[in-house]
């Protein structure tokens, strides 16, 4: 496991308290309730600092699963 | 319900809350308040002084800041039940009778609201002197209407916030320079929202604009989130407006401190005292003794207020006192303190005293030191006191004291302000009564064990340590090898060497304490005897001397020998044998020589040290 997905699923598990072992990158919207607007954006914040970016509204809006978040840390070329 | 039950949600409770306090981000509260949701809290019997029904009203998105409330009354030890109205619905909410903001019955509610006319900054240079007077005058009546119907409705006490003065004005440099610029309409709305409710009772102005400031108003917002969520507060400014708030549930809650106890080295002034002395210690206008100046004005401003202060120090009395009284620095003099424990005590013991005798609960207290070390002893020994994390640096104890939000009380009397005078005079009154009684009950409640053993191979490496590390509580500081104390340890017919170990109801504090005797035919001489700073003033010294002259005895030794060689940090130590029954029969400037005379005489161990013999 890369840094990357250690730290995001760290992130991803204290929001939408989720076991680390079960988040993947199909963890999707859709399917867990915890992650609603409100976490959505908790989550954004949080990723934000932890990987110094800014994402954009579309980034923000476009998520729809973990793998998602990834391609986007990729795309900012997030640090880690 | 089930006691085992009762315990599985505590102890998940504390588990998430040792996580907060451990590192405190925002993710972390997050976390932490959403499985404390999930628990099912109804299991635990609450006293009702412990709970607390808070409700939260806003115009904007306010859920972050209900987590940081909770979480901040958990953390003091309140169960606090929350409940956050619907979205910029405080309005109705207010108005109607039926809604569940009063049928939740809360004793507190907060309203933390902005102004959401946001046409108004566009007009705002157009607007005539007169036109700005009355917006000024709607909002005030807006709010007094919608307050008095709360308070004609519930008893809660009722937190509104003022208004953050923008920090910018399209006017600019020329803000000040009109009648009433945009600075000054909100200056002045804040000045008539505090007057409306100066007088009352039950509603409070929480000046968010005061908060603001503090953190700096830039920093309060996270645009992003402002314009993707409503969020009111940006993340690094949620914990600093939840400690407002939390101010005010301390004082309603009468979660009050009432008496700071100050350690004097390194915290009312730079050095120690016993190895600068009186010349040399840093307290004057050169920093850093400017800062510890400060830091005792600010003191003195708590006290004129009503705060009680204490000192709880090691030192020598005599010398602290002239220190107190004569040092042309000092702010704080005698008269100033409501009691002194200066002594070599342990703190905690001190701090026991300390509260019998200005009559105030423990969970009143709270204890300013420098020494990590002496913060931990308190903090496990008595959790109920309130203990400053000081930061390392002196130049920041003012901020540090300043930031404390445990002084508040919804009113202050005329009684209150004079406290800290009733209590000197009290003292003099009384002098310094102590109550024996309970700090026997302490001592008894830590349920001390102490095993005393001849050294073996694995307690010879901390034996020696202790011989060469110790320099307080040390009769003779006399340093040995490692290679030289085995040799004696080995010669047990001209040699005893023992270690004494500790536990006590707090966990095991290992090898503590060490003796080195010299065997003749007819007297034992105790070459060295020693303890670690931290378990002296329990009665444990008085254990293992005790113990010495129970092993002396059954050996058919008739005459104990104790050595005193002062040096300058184990004064302390001076009258150890004195205090114990021995005798002076030599004395040289290097060397006091103090007799037991072992057919006569026998030495009590304290009741509440349990000995066991290993």
């Amino acid at each position: 496991m890369g840094d990357l997905t250690k730290s995001l699923n760290q992130i991803v598990s204290k929001i939408l308290l989720l076991d680390e072992a079960e988040i993947n990158d199909h963890t999707s919207r859709k399917d867990v309730k915890t992650w609603d607007s409100m976490t959505h954006l908790l989550l954004i914040t949080e990723l934000e600092t932890a990987f110094g970016v800014m994402m954009s509204d579309d980034d923000i809006k476009g998520i729809r699963t973990v793998g998602d978040i990834k391609t986007i840390l990729r795309k900012l070329d997030a640090h880690m | 319900m089930t006691t085992d039950e009762e315990q599985a949600v505590k102890h998940e409770l504390d588990q998430a809350l040792d996580m907060v306090r451990e590192e405190p981000t925002h993710i972390n509260y997050w976390n932490a308040f959403k499985r404390i949701q999930r628990l099912s809290l109804r299991t635990l019997k609450i006293p009702d002084d412990k709970k607390v029904r808070i409700a939260l009203l806003s115009s904007f998105t306010v859920d972050q800041l209900a987590v940081y409330i909770d979480i901040g009354n958990r953390l003091i030890g309140l169960y606090p039940e929350m409940y956050v109205g619907p979205f910029n619905q405080y309005q109705q909410e207010i108005l109607n009778e039926a809604s569940t903001l009063y049928s939740f019955h809360p004793d507190v509610i907060i309203l933390a609201v902005t102004d959401e006319d946001e046409n108004f900054y566009t007009g705002f240079v157009n607007l005539s002197e007169e036109q700005k007077e009355h917006h000024q005058t709607e909002i005030i009546s807006r709010f007094s209407s919608l307050i008095s119907e709360l308070s004609s409705r519930t008893d809660a006490y009722v937190l509104v916030n003022n208004f953050v003065v923008p920090s910018f004005s399209v006017l600019g440099i020329l803000d000040n320079k009109m009648d009433m610029g945009l600075t000054d309409f909100f200056r002045e709305l804040n000045g008539k929202l505090a007057s409306l409710f100066r007088g009352s009772k039950q509603v409070y102005v929480v000046d968010l604009d005061l908060a603001a400031s503090d953190h700096g108003k830039s920093r309060c917002i996270n645009y992003q989130m402002y314009y993707m969520g409503r969020f009111g507060f940006s993340e690094s400014f949620l914990p600093c407006i939840a400690d407002v708030y939390m101010a005010y549930i301390k004082a309603i809650k009468n979660w009050t401190r009432k008496c700071i106890i100050l350690d004097l080295d390194n915290t009312l002034w730079g050095g120690v005292l016993g190895e600068e002395g009186f010349e040399g210690i840093k307290l004057g206008k050169d920093p850093p003794g400017n800062a510890y100046l400060d830091f005792q004005r600010l003191l003195l401003s708590y006290y004129n207020r009503g705060i009680i202060l204490a000192i709880n120090s090691n030192n020598n009395f005599d010398d602290a006192i002239r220190v107190i009284r004569e040092h042309p620095y000092m702010v704080l003099r005698e008269k100033h303190f409501a009691a002194m424990r200066i002594n070599w005590a342990s703190k905690a013991q001190n701090m026991i005293e300390l509260a019998e005798e200005i009559n105030v609960g423990i969970g009143s207290l709270v204890f300013v030191d420098d020494m990590p070390q002496n913060r931990e002893q308190i903090k496990r020994m008595l959790p109920e006191v309130l203990v400053v994390d000081l930061p390392p640096s002196p130049f920041l104890y003012k901020r540090t004291l300043e930031k404390l939000n445990d002084f508040n009380v919804l009113s202050l009397t005329e009684e209150d302000r004079h406290r800290g005078e009733m209590y000197y005079s009290q003292k003099g009154r009384e002098a310094l009564r102590r109550s024996k009684m309970s700090l026997n009950d302490f001592l008894i409640s830590l349920q001390m064990k102490i095993a005393i053993n001849p050294a073996d191979s694995f307690s010879l490496p901390r034996i020696t340590q202790l011989v060469n590390k110790t320099n307080q509580f040390n009769l003779t500081t006399r340093r040995y090898t490692d290679a030289e104390i085995t040799k004696m340890a080995e010669n047990e017919k001209e040699y005893g060497v023992l270690g004494l170990s500790l536990t006590d109801r707090f966990g095991d504090e290992g090898l503590v304490g060490a003796a080195i005797i010299r065997k003749a035919p007819d007297a034992w001489n105790i070459d060295s005897f020693l303890m670690s700073c931290r378990v002296i003033g329990r009665g444990v010294e008085t254990a293992f001397l005790a113990k010495i002259v129970t092993i002396a005895k059954n050996n058919g030794v008739s005459k104990l020998i104790g050595e005193y060689v002062p040096t300058e940090k184990n004064q302390q130590t001076s009258h150890f044998y004195g205090d114990h029954g021995f005798e002076l029969f030599q004395k040289r400037e290097d060397l006091f020589r103090w007799r037991l005379d072992l057919t006569t005489s026998s030495m009590k161990s304290p009741e509440w040290v349990e000995i066991s013999d290993g």
